[in-house]
């Protein structure tokens, strides 16, 4: 027996594999669709542009069409300024790699069907400065800079960048941060400038070991699979199975991706009646958003933080004060999801305290499991 | 007459759009979706153009008589005029 919860989940999953195969869903299982608690998770999971290209003959919402047109317009600014750096940074030498969604996308059926919410770019990090300066003297503000291996540069009323100078920061994940670590080697040039890419294996490598990180920390979202799904049936038979399987296994995720492959070849591609594994395999995409959650943020932790496998009374104290204060950047990144009017230096005191009540509060069951837990 | 600072037609993925950006963006928060043919128009509109040399290149490239050409360009330009994306 399902809740109402988990209905518009998997309302959302069903019109989402409609999409994305370009089908028209049924009518009658239409009729039975909550669409306004649809459109709300859409919203939460990314998805209301994928989702409106299955909706939008059968029924007449207008929000989800304006929502639809917002995503393209952003999708097409965010290409413009995009291609405004990368000419740059051509210009001036700096090798450089489009990562993620800016590359995916185009690789969804129909265009804006995958909607971006910045662009990120791996660049060669000695130029940090000179790309700070670039940024800025465009009119780009440096929301945050110099405290992990990103930096993030926005301005209004749409435009988001996220400059990576690594892939994976080692305190996130050591075995990803060594593969990765000369990455200019596992690259090659796209033939524009001093762009640089990924080889169509080596790109899905990227993305499932990119998943895999977000789901092993606070989660990751249904799009993470529709993602995955797109891009190997683009292309198909060009990936290397054995060449994939080998390199995934010296990041140890081949079982997770095996296992996540099947999965979603059974909801995506067979269409399959999902079983009750699949709904256990489906349920941390489905139910945490497209960013994961704070519980499973705290579960991770929780483990992670354990020395030996021992969790001390000291431990628990250093887990608590983590948990309740954590670094500028993790808290900047909440706040920019949960309260954005708080999100600037002089406001972080009072952000740390509303995030202690609101959050905390939430979670308290959480953190009394962690407090008892020996 | 040229499309005002600011305004961009791009294409991606088969779509085909002007946005607004910079300093435009601020005033005009919408997107224009065009067709092929009239993208290709709006592209002739990055540069100080007029109707005429905008005809010849229409001509040039897609077969369609000049009486029609000229009437849908005209109507292009005015629906792009009113909306505020084209100076002089």
């Amino acid at each position: 027996m399902i809740d109402e919860t988990q209905k518009t989940a998997y309302d959302m999953l069903y019109l989402s594999v409609c999409a994305i195969n370009q089908e028209k869903p049924s009518k009658e299982k239409l009729e039975n669709i909550d669409l306004n608690a649809v459109f709300l998770l859409c919203r939460k999971h990314g998805l209301l542009s994928l989702v409106y290209t299955a909706v939008r003959d059968c029924v007449n919402i207008p929000i989800w069409k304006e929502e639809y047109f917002k995503a393209l317009r952003k999708n097409t600014m965010l290409d413009l300024a995009r291609n405004q750096l990368t000419d740059w940074l051509s210009e001036k030498g700096i090798w450089h790699m489009t990562l993620k969604g800016a590359v995916i996308k185009d690789l969804y059926p129909e265009p804006c069907m995958r909607q971006m919410s910045d662009n990120d770019i791996l660049y060669d990090e000695k130029y940090r400065y000179e790309v700070k300066d670039w940024f800025v003297s465009n009119g780009y503000s440096a929301e945050l800079y110099d405290y992990t291996n990103q930096d993030v540069y926005k301005k209004k009323p749409v435009l988001n960048f996220e400059m990576h100078r690594s892939l994976f920061p080692k305190e996130q994940n050591e075995i990803f941060y060594d593969y990765y670590g000369n990455v200019l080697s596992r690259l090659k040039p796209s033939g524009e400038g001093t762009a640089f890419e990924f080889s169509d294996n080596d790109f899905y490598i990227y993305i499932v070991a990119h998943e895999f990180n977000h789901f092993s920390q606070s989660g990751t979202g249904l799009r993470s699979l529709i993602d995955r799904y797109v891009y190997m049936k683009a292309k198909g038979d060009a990936l290397d199975r054995d060449y994939i399987c080998g390199e995934l296994k010296k990041i140890e995720i081949a079982d997770y991706e095996e296992k996540t492959m099947r999965l979603i070849q059974r909801v995506f591609n067979e269409k399959a009646e999902l079983t009750e594994n699949d709904r256990e395999e489906l349920a941390p995409y489905l139910f945490d958003g497209l960013y994961g959650s704070m519980a499973n943020y705290l579960k991770s932790k929780i483990i992670s933080n354990s020395k030996d496998g021992k969790i001390t009374v000291w431990a628990k104290i250093k887990n608590i004060f983590k948990i309740l204060f954590p670094d500028i950047i993790k808290m900047r990144k909440w706040c920019e999801v949960n309260c954005p009017k708080l999100n600037k230096p002089i406001l972080l005191p009072f952000a740390y305290l509303y995030r202690i009540i609101s959050d905390i509060f939430k979670y308290r069951d959480e953190l009394k499991k962690m407090i008892k837990r020996k | 007459m040229k499309l005002k600072n600011g305004f961009v037609p791009h294409k991606s993925n088969g779509e085909y759009v002007i946005v607004a950006t910079g300093d435009a963006a601020e005033e005009f928060n919408g997107l224009v979706r065009l067709n092929e043919v009239s993208y290709f128009i709006a592209c002739c509109l990055k540069n100080d153009t007029d109707e005429n040399e905008i005809l010849k290149a229409v001509c040039d490239r897609y077969d369609v008589s000049k009486d029609r050409a000229a009437a849908d360009i005209n109507g292009l330009i005015m629906n792009l005029k009113e909306s505020g994306l084209i100076e002089g």
